[in-house]
């Protein structure tokens, strides 16, 4: 299941919140979000649950002998097996098939390919199911007992699907105690409802702009085309997976628990180094924690490390190797910001800084979207004139000029915006009662419109109308 | 207590009330769609899509262990949705504003002597 439905909405949601504020204490609030995530998981494709169930399953025993042998070899070989097959099933699932075809095209051998799909979520679950059974190794957190408390922890239905990556000791306590007051619950819903209309309107709208523009075949494509092409890509992936966290965050809040910030306006960034401490933190988080520090961090084979992390950052997001090659991109930038780059920015307005690190995230995202080595090869090529396709095409400029309000709007967006106003209306609400009262009617307004128009959205999208033509 | 690094620091509404009101925003239409949904008629066409609308689907084990059953359910979950030619028409709105296209896939043309639009084919076909 996703969020951005109306079967989230108005069928699981209700029930959910229901139910769980029925609950009369933490057990069976547990239980009743325990059974929710599991059917949200399953929504999709049930098959999938038996995964997740063994992955958690492994994970559990692991640290319950960690915990036991602490200290002794056994300990360790537990961790490293434990490790080994929850990665192992990330790796099967999800990279099986890209290897197998490329060494198909290596060796030009014929190896069948796996028919297995990708459960959805694996890119997130195994790696808080990580989080766990390290963290107990380190003895940052203490061994969890209960296999369904585990089991909760790995399958929140707020963050199983599209992250942030929370770690365990993050929601250790959550699990055993939490409060929601209304204002609590206000406050997720604030929030929530905030995401639901960036997934709903923004990225949807941005998704649509993308399409016409580079989607298709990039023959007729002009240079001006491809740009603000993959500027709406820009635009698409940063409102629909911010939006998820959003909603994470704000389902979260509703519930009891509190997560951490996954983006911090990234198209802000002064730097490269910058946009990675504001771009999916949690991953980065992770692999600093997890791979970065372990290996030597900054200490000893700095740049091995920084490789190894940036290589796995671009690899953890998709199956092909153009996102290998796109966190290769990224270390050599962050590498050259690290030399000399990073201390020359630093004197420079930030204005240059922004429009450095725009440039080299536009570009940066042609190597996200075209998985195609070829059609990646043509883009680039339109893109800075190598292949003369002429700066501007008339339908790309008619498609641009219509997408224009959005647009405008949505580069509005991307900046802080929401905080300023947040600041604007915390200090005005100071003032006293009437302004308290007024901030909060702006405030309900403000969470009304988001439901209505990203419900009008949602039920929108299965317009689907069959066209004919009078001739 | 959790190291405070990234933590998300809520905007709270300022007053008790509020927050109560804000918090039946969200309940209150959750929980009367869903169940107004159920004990709605489902119908089936769509006059203004001139299509047909999609129907309950039928129950099977096989279709649900594909995901299929559940693909179809949130087809027709959508397509049943009460008040749905309403929420149609607001999303044609929203969209006429922000992109000036009004249907889904088309190009809208507008002739210079400021005609009415007409529907195109689909962009990008073939």
């Amino acid at each position: 299941m996703v969020f951005s439905s109306p079967t989230f909405l108005y069928i699981f949601l209700p029930i959910c919140l229901v139910l769980y504020n029925l609950s009369k204490n933490v057990k069976y609030k547990n239980i009743v979000l325990l059974i929710m995530s599991l059917g949200f998981y399953a929504w999709g494709e049930p098959k999938w649950i038996i995964i997740m169930l063994a992955t958690v399953l492994v994970d559990y025993f692991a640290g319950k002998i960690i915990d036991t042998y602490r200290g002794r070899p056994l300990a360790k070989a537990t961790l490293i097996i434990a490790t080994v097959i929850t990665i192992g099933f990330l790796a099967v699932f999800k990279y099986a098939n890209l290897f197998i075809s490329s060494i198909n095209g290596i060796f030009n051998s014929e190896l069948g390919l796996l028919s297995i799909g990708l459960p959805i979520g694996i890119s997130f679950y195994t790696f808080q199911a990580l989080t766990y059974v390290i963290d107990v190794y380190r003895g940052d957190t203490r061994v969890q007992k209960s296999f369904y408390k585990l089991l909760l922890y790995v399958s929140l239905f707020p963050q199983l699907i599209a992250g942030p990556i929370v770690r365990y000791v993050d929601v250790e306590n959550e699990l055993n105690y939490r409060k929601v007051s209304a204002e609590d619950f206000a406050s997720g819903v604030i929030r929530f409802s905030v995401g639901l209309t960036k997934k709903a309107v923004f990225a949807n709208i941005a998704g649509m702009l993308c399409k016409k523009l580079i989607e298709n075949d990039l023959s007729n494509a002009s240079t001006l085309g491809v740009w603000v092409g993959i500027a709406a890509f820009a635009l698409q992936i940063y409102f629909d997976f911010s939006a998820y966290s959003d909603m994470a965050i704000g389902l979260g809040y509703m519930l009891g628990f509190r997560f951490r910030e996954n983006f911090n306006y990234p198209y802000i960034s002064t730097s490269i180094s910058d946009f990675w401490r504001r771009w999916h933190i949690s991953l980065t988080q992770f692999f600093r924690e997890y791979v970065y520090i372990p290996m030597g961090g900054n200490r000893s084979n700095f740049v091995r490390n920084m490789l190894v992390v940036w290589l796995l950052t671009g690899f953890w997001h998709g199956a092909s190797w153009n996102y290998l090659l796109w966190g290769l991109y990224y270390f050599v930038f962050l590498m050259i910001e690290r030399v000399f780059l990073g201390k020359v920015l630093k004197k420079l307005p930030k204005f240059i800084g922004w429009i450095y690190s725009m440039a080299v995230v536009l570009v940066g995202w042609v190597f996200f979207y075209f998985e195609d080595a070829v059609r990646l090869k043509y883009a680039l090529s339109i893109m800075f004139g190598v292949v003369n396709h002429g700066l501007i095409d008339p339908v790309e400029k008619a498609i641009i000029g219509n997408f224009l309000p959005f647009i405008i709007i949505g580069v509005i967006a991307c900046f802080p915006v929401a905080k300023l106003v947040k600041n604007l209306l915390n200090k005005f609400s100071e003032k006293g009662k009437g302004a308290e009262v007024v901030t909060d009617v702006l405030t309900a307004l403000f969470v009304a419109f988001n439901l209505f128009i990203s419900t009008a959205a949602l039920i929108g999208s299965s317009y689907n109308p069959f066209l004919y033509f009078r001739f | 207590m959790k190291n405070e690094k990234n933590l998300y620091k809520p905007f709270k509404p300022k007053t008790k009330v509020g927050s109560v009101i804000i918090c039946l925003i969200l309940i209150v239409p959750i929980i009367f769609f869903c169940v107004f949904s159920f004990v709605d008629k489902d119908k089936e066409i769509s006059k203004d899509e001139n299509r047909m609308l999609k129907q309950r689907p039928k129950f099977s084990y096989s279709e649900l262990f594909k995901g299929k059953l559940t693909e179809d359910f949130n087809g027709y979950y959508s397509d049943q949705f009460p008040l749905r030619d309403f929420f149609v028409g607001i999303n044609l709105k929203v969209n006429k504003l922000l992109t000036q296209h009004s249907g889904k896939d088309d190009i809208v043309i507008v002739d210079g002597a400021g005609k009415d639009d007409f529907h195109g084919e689909e962009a990008g076909n073939g």
